[in-house]
């Protein structure tokens, strides 16, 4: 399950391996939190290890969209940019609206 | 976990995301408030499309050209509803979802036996159909797109139910990509696997800041569909298409169902 086909350029291998490492960090986060969650429930830790390896999952989406980007400028698509770029936007709206709640 | 399980295996099958299934269980059965349900479907829908964006299976059959276009209206419904759905009554987002969700049903029954697909070899799809090897007929098949517009309106529906709810939206956009705008199931399925996470990021971090997230039970929902997405991608090539139907055309009728009831 690497997404990586041979005649993907560099920089689309190295954009995809930064998902793969993202949903098997959080994963992986996620795992850690829930069994430290179980028998630590008191200590901070579990909310600490749980939070971050939401916040990691959260941002697998902008990846996505960062991916196909790159796609979009390599294959000189640009009104397939421009989409991608209002969606960015949309994603970055949401993100600082968030923040400043 | 085990839910998150189930609900991860259908929706990366569906291409609906593990919302769909779960929020009516974590409110309905578990007796959990809307909201945090919502919120925590919202990251199960990011687990399912991230395993799928991350895998190899359906690489040829995501349309990204036409899920970007579709993504900016859904983008922009979820962000909205994300932001408002405080204001708005449990009981009317329950109807609402539930009236949808029977119409689109419907709509799959009374299409089953229709193929989107051009098996003639030398076609070529135009500006936002494609082309994929396709199992059961053997070949690569080609499809053109159609009622753009719809697909668009669908979108921002989608959208907004994917931020009041806490769903993807690919509840509505699989079956309407699929019975309106001339997309084979299974490419609306997969386009459909990778635009859900993206509209349920436009309203998620809204939720988190709301403290509608709630870490343990979110972190073993999505474990458990991080699970059953993976195993869905392995099985899902060898599915047929008009099964594929029947099993969202039933599902979509359980979900109108249950919210119906918790309506009255």
């Amino acid at each position: 399950m690497d997404g990586n086909s041979p005649e993907d350029p560099a920089l689309e291998r190295a954009l995809r391996g930064l998902m793969l490492a993202v949903v098997y960090g959080s994963t992986i986060g996620l795992l850690a939190g829930l069994v430290v969650w179980l028998f630590r429930r008191e200590s901070d830790t579990p909310a600490m290890l749980l939070n971050g390896a939401l916040i990691v999952l959260m941002a697998a989406p902008a990846v996505r969209v960062l991916i196909s980007a790159v796609e979009a400028v390599r294959q000189k698509e640009w009104l397939h940019l421009a989409t991608i770029a209002a969606v960015a936007i949309l994603l970055g709206v949401a993100v600082t609206i968030a923040s400043r709640s | 976990m085990a839910a998150g399980a189930v609900a991860g295996g259908l929706g990366a099958l569906l291409g609906i995301g593990g919302g769909v299934f779960l929020v009516p269980f974590l409110n309905v059965v578990l007796g959990l408030p809307l909201n945090v349900a919502s919120g925590i479907g919202l990251m199960t829908v990011i687990g399912t499309s991230s395993v799928v964006s991350s895998g190899t299976a359906s690489r040829r059959l995501v349309n990204m050209r036409l899920g970007m276009l579709l993504q900016v209206p859904a983008s922009a419904g979820a962000l909205a509803a994300g932001y408002y759905v405080a204001r708005v009554p449990d009981r009317v987002l329950y109807i609402v979802f539930s009236v949808v969700t029977a119409i689109i049903a419907a709509t799959m029954v009374s299409r089953l036996d229709r193929r989107n697909v051009i098996l003639a070899p030398g076609a070529s799809p135009d500006r936002f159909g494609g082309r994929f090897y396709e199992e059961e007929s053997g070949c690569e098949v080609v499809y053109r797109t159609r009622r753009l517009p719809a697909a668009v309106a669908v979108s921002l529906a989608a959208g907004s139910v994917s931020g009041l709810l806490g769903i993807g939206g690919g509840i509505l956009q699989v079956p309407a990509m699929n019975a309106w705008c001339g997309v084979p199931l299974r490419a609306a399925a997969a386009t459909s696997a990778v635009m859900i996470g993206i509209t349920a990021m436009a309203s998620a971090p809204l939720y988190w800041t709301r403290g509608d997230i709630s870490a343990p039970a979110a972190a073993a929902a999505v474990l458990g569909v991080l699970i059953g997405s993976q195993a869905a991608i392995r099985f899902g090539a060898r599915a047929r298409a008009r099964s594929l139907k029947l099993l969202m055309a039933f599902v979509l009728a359980v979900v109108s169902l249950s919210f119906i009831i918790k309506a009255l």
